[in-house]
């Protein structure tokens, strides 16, 4: 397994294809940093004895412990581990660990692959474990491209007036494919190892050049990251973990990119498309139930902190607005253990989750997102977007007149006040915190996207048949179904 | 003229019995009507007491009389917020709807629609209108609004449907008038009513000329038949309060080949199918009064509801808790909104051609729609801050008995200060709003009666100006160099014509 040291040195050897405000930049420029050192988090808690049931496994392939971010989960166990690691680690980052997604991807891509063996007889399967084990014993990252341009959103790839709206197949040759296209939103790619590409939506047979995916790595030939990086205001004085934290999306433009055949886990199997872009968003969806309930656990903490600083933390409305937190939160959390327990065991090997929990505890933070920036803006107030700048705190005369007037609760010294203020304003008013919102929102998946995949699969019949029995419409209520579902342990 | 209610009841003491109710025919003396004539009671008496006259009564614009506002057709800005005023104070005086609002509220519609037919067809259904409405002032009549058919398969256009009755539609129309022949369903009122008022349920088609039908009726009139629900509390043997004795009562109402003189006929698109566009006219101009009606009496149902959660926590000693007053502020939030909506709409109105005011669509439905998202919600409030009692209270009997009596009263005590008995009749009270069978009445009419949450959705929708909103952005956004000054002008129900038009041609 790497370090975070070696890492870090790894990325400084890519190529410089990442360009952020009309340069090319180096991945060491200081707006990319940020994203960085929340990576580098994946490695260094990876090395302890404390954490390493948590954040390691063994691998099947390679036979020695690996990073759990590269190994797919075979059982339960697995599942329920992997959530749980990616809610301790956001906790400590500030939210997204990001790592998540190349994991999803591979998981994705250990399923289908497989699939698409059985039914056309490619080899799939077999190219993309040996990549699989190349990522594991080399400790790799990646980012999972997926969300295309996309252009008119009534139209299908092959429909589109620029076909290069969704990333297709332009030539197939023997030794690999040619691709165009780009795809967005593409989280953490501009400090990642590989990037994963697979596809967005299903697709019909028209559409069979956009059905691709494949890997690889981050600085390829004909590969460009144009990078839109956030981070929070620097802090001078009073450092601290959050401040450090941020993240980057990117464009990421394939322009006639040559992938090599090795690297090819799908070519125009277009009946697959919406199988391989489900079995990505699914699993996304369910470390989801890890990473958002970290969200709510900040900002419940940040919030009953902020409450002990106004001295009204047990005044009943705020217990009551706290106990929302705790509700949305472990509600999601417990949808995720829940799609665990009755998760399915696929051909491949891997396990995964159950498709209807992880939907309905994605759905259900996308929905609450914005009601606990509320909760925490109710309880706060409004000095975090007031709050004059942290050299005014330390500058003389205005230092006195601060630490006088900062003080809230005669218990917390003006500094533990001030920093609180800091943290209400990197939390709640920052750049990061839209991106929390709307990530809160969209990132993988919207509620609708979960509605509609719950729509797709939730058994409605079964429940009319309840209503019907009670109704004495049908005589029988079959339940032999349900009854005959068990959880894995 | 004003009359009392019990004129108002001779009249229908003398009706032809043509309810059905459990197996049942029985005329409008029947027992389990009396909690909704408790309710129409309150419409007679109002208007004939000194302290409510200014608000309950009007000055008639065809006599110069003094009529009751519920026969009155809005001569103005004023006689809207009146109407609303009064819509709102005599519901909290039968702890909610006041039911009369319907009839008040299609003879509206009608002296709109009526007449600007006539101006644009060179029809005459005006003058009979005004008679009718002569007739309905003199004799202070109460009527139901019959809007609602059975509708078949949703999916399907009244024309479409499998069996040709499941709109209520015109079968023969003939000089002296028309043959229909149909059902109208959810039609409160009806079982106490004078009159039946019919009108169609949505917009009609160029193919659902038969289908685009109003008029008038007495409501025992040769082949109506209504089949009744009705909805009541247990009786109280000790404590007697209003709240016990309203009730509710609905009709499905069944026309089976009725004959309508032609003088109640107002829309008749079988006989002159020029008069089908004005079907969606007069259907969503009565949803709209009565929507401004719901801006009266829904303030009202909160505010009996938010009153029954103060005085509950006051007993229940948590009145100055912070979350009770949360809850207690959300209720009334709301109830201030929904009237201030209504309000804002009759500020609004405009003159139609006949002189009515109608008040402006979007906000009557963006303030009906609010109430409608609330109910359910307000409901949760009331049962949040009474506790489990109102649902498992023992019956009454049982606090008078001599056995159980005294304990039963000692353990109802809560605030030393407040007797048991009125302790006792708070949680009664409570029950009656909250777990009775009237309660899901008032809970499923919150949401629905007057149109749903979905339909003032799809109303304001199809009347705001969606592109010239989008002109702020396109300024803001530095796609458009000017923002045209934006002004939302006052829209009416009228904009179904011009849908009709733009769909099937005319004029």
């Amino acid at each position: 397994m790497r370090t975070s040291a070696e890492y870090l040195s790894d990325l400084m050897k890519l190529k410089a294809n990442v360009y952020v405000g009309g340069k090319t930049v180096g991945r060491d420029d200081p707006r990319i940093m940020p994203g960085i050192r929340v990576m580098s988090t994946t490695f260094d808690w990876a090395q302890g004895p404390d954490w390493e049931d948590l954040m390691t496994a063994t691998s099947p392939l390679t036979g020695g412990r690996v990073n759990r971010f590269t190994c797919p989960p075979r059982n339960p166990y697995d599942l329920m581990q992997k959530q749980k690691m990616i809610r301790l680690l956001a906790q400590r980052v500030g939210g997204c660990i990001q790592r998540c997604m190349g994991y999803d991807a591979l998981i994705a891509l250990s399923i289908a692959t497989k699939e698409m063996d059985d039914k056309y007889g490619t080899e799939y399967n077999r190219r993309f474990t040996n990549y699989l084990k190349y990522y594991q014993e080399r400790d790799l990252t990646a980012a999972c491209a997926q969300t295309d341009m996309k252009g008119d959103r009534t139209k299908r790839p092959s429909e589109q007036s620029d076909p290069d709206a969704y990333v297709r197949v332009v030539e197939v040759r023997n030794d690999g494919i040619v691709v165009r296209g780009a795809k967005i939103s593409i989280t953490m790619v501009a400090y990642a190892d590989e990037i994963i590409v697979i596809p967005t939506r299903a697709m019909r047979e028209d559409d069979k050049d956009y059905a691709v995916a494949f890997a690889i790595p981050a600085d390829w030939d004909g590969v460009r990251l144009i990078t839109r990086p956030v981070w929070v205001r620097e802090r001078k004085e009073l450092g601290a973990p959050l401040a450090e934290y941020g993240v980057s999306d990117s464009v990421v433009v394939f322009d006639n990119t040559f992938i090599p055949k090795e690297r090819v886990f799908m070519c125009k199997e277009w009946e697959f498309g919406r199988r391989l872009a489900l079995l990505f968003a699914d699993s996304h969806r369910h470390s989801y139930t890890g990473c958002k309930p970290a969200v709510s656990d900040i900002l419940c903490g940040v919030t009953a902190l902020v409450a002990e600083a106004n001295n009204i933390e047990g005044i009943a409305h705020v217990r009551q607005k706290l106990s929302e937190f705790a509700g949305g939160g472990e509600l999601s959390y417990a949808a995720g253990i829940a799609s665990a327990l009755f998760g399915e065991r696929t051909s491949s090997g891997t396990f995964f989750p159950n498709a209807t929990y992880v939907n309905v505890g994605r759905r259900l933070m996308g929905e609450t997102i914005y009601h606990e920036y509320n909760i925490l803006t109710e309880i706060a107030g409004g000095l975090s977007v007031t709050l004059p700048f942290e050299e005014d705190f330390f500058a003389e005369p205005t230092k006195q007149d601060l630490d006088k007037y900062i003080k809230r609760n005669p218990k917390l010294s003006s500094e533990e006040q001030h920093r609180i203020w800091r943290l209400v304003e990197s939390v709640g008013a920052s750049a990061m915190t839209s991106w929390y919102q709307i990530a809160g929102v969209h990132g993988g998946g919207s509620p609708i996207m979960e509605t509609i995949t719950l729509n797709a699969e939730y058994d409605y019949e079964s429940k009319k048949d309840i209503a019907k029995y009670l109704a004495g419409i049908s005589k029988e209520l079959d339940q032999s179904k349900y009854l005959k579902e068990k959880p894995t342990f | 003229m004003i009359k009392t209610h019990d004129e108002y009841y001779d009249r229908l003491k003398k009706m032809r019995r043509n309810l059905y109710i459990g197996g049942e025919k029985v005329d409008r003396t029947d027992e389990r009507l009396t909690g909704q004539l408790r309710i129409i009671q309150e419409t007679y008496d109002r208007a004939n007491d000194p302290e409510y006259q200014d608000l309950c009564t009007v000055t008639s614009h065809l006599t110069g009389e003094g009529i009751n506002r519920f026969t009155n057709i809005h001569q103005s800005k004023e006689d809207l917020l009146n109407k609303q005023l009064m819509t709102r104070l005599l519901s909290h005086r039968v702890g909610g709807c006041i039911m009369r609002c319907m009839g008040t509220d299609a003879m509206n519609a009608f002296s709109v629609v009526t007449y600007e037919m006539d101006q644009a067809l060179g029809t005459d259904t005006y003058q009979n209108f005004l008679r009718y409405l002569r007739y309905w002032q003199d004799n202070d009549i109460c009527a139901n609004c019959a809007q609602t058919d059975c509708k078949g398969d949703r999916l399907k256009r009244p024309h479409e449907q499998a069996d040709p009755d499941l709109y209520l539609r015109i079968v023969e129309s003939r000089p002296d008038g028309i043959v229909v022949r149909g059902a109208k369903i959810d039609n409160t009122v009806a079982p106490v009513g004078d009159e039946i008022i019919a009108l169609p349920t949505r917009f009609m088609t160029d193919k659902d000329n038969e289908y685009a039908v109003a008029f008038a009726l007495p409501a025992d009139w040769e082949g109506v038949k209504m089949l009744v629900r009705p909805a009541y509390h247990y009786k109280r043997k000790w404590l007697k309060a209003p709240i016990a004795e309203i009730g509710d009562a609905e009709s499905f109402t069944i026309f089976d080949d009725v004959f309508v003189p032609r003088e109640r006929v107002f829309l008749d698109g079988k006989g002159d199918p020029r008069q089908t566009p004005y079907a969606g006219f007069v259907a969503l101009l009565f949803a709209h009064y009565h929507r401004h009606s719901y801006t009266g009496c829904k303030p009202a149902v909160s505010e009996v509801l938010a009153s029954a959660a103060a005085l509950v926590a006051e007993y229940n000693g948590i009145e100055r808790e912070a979350h009770v007053r949360e809850k207690i502020s959300h209720m009334i939030g709301t109830a201030e909104l929904v009237f201030a909506a209504g309000q804002m709409s009759a500020y609004r109105a405009e003159r139609s051609a006949s002189g009515t005011y109608i008040p402006d669509e979007v906000l009557t439905n963006a303030g009906r729609r609010l109430a409608g998202e609330a109910i359910y919600d307000e409901y949760k409030i009331l049962a949040d801050l009474a506790g489990g009692l109102s649902a498992t209270m023992p019956f009454e009997e049982e606090f008078f008995s001599e056995e159980t009596g005294e304990l039963a009263n000692k353990y109802m005590m809560r605030n030393p200060k407040i007797s048991s008995e009125s302790q006792h009749r708070c949680f009664r009270g409570i029950e009656n709003l909250l777990v009775s069978e009237l309660a899901g009445v008032m809970q499923v009419a919150g949401l629905h009666g007057g149109g749903s949450p979905q339909m003032e959705t799809i109303s304001m929708m199809a009347r705001y100006d969606t592109e010239r909103l989008k002109s702020i952005a396109k300024y803001l956004f530095g796609i458009e160099k000017e923002l045209p000054r934006y002004e939302r002008p006052t829209v009416t129900p009228r904009a179904m014509l011009e849908r009709y038009r733009k769909t099937y041609g005319g004029s």
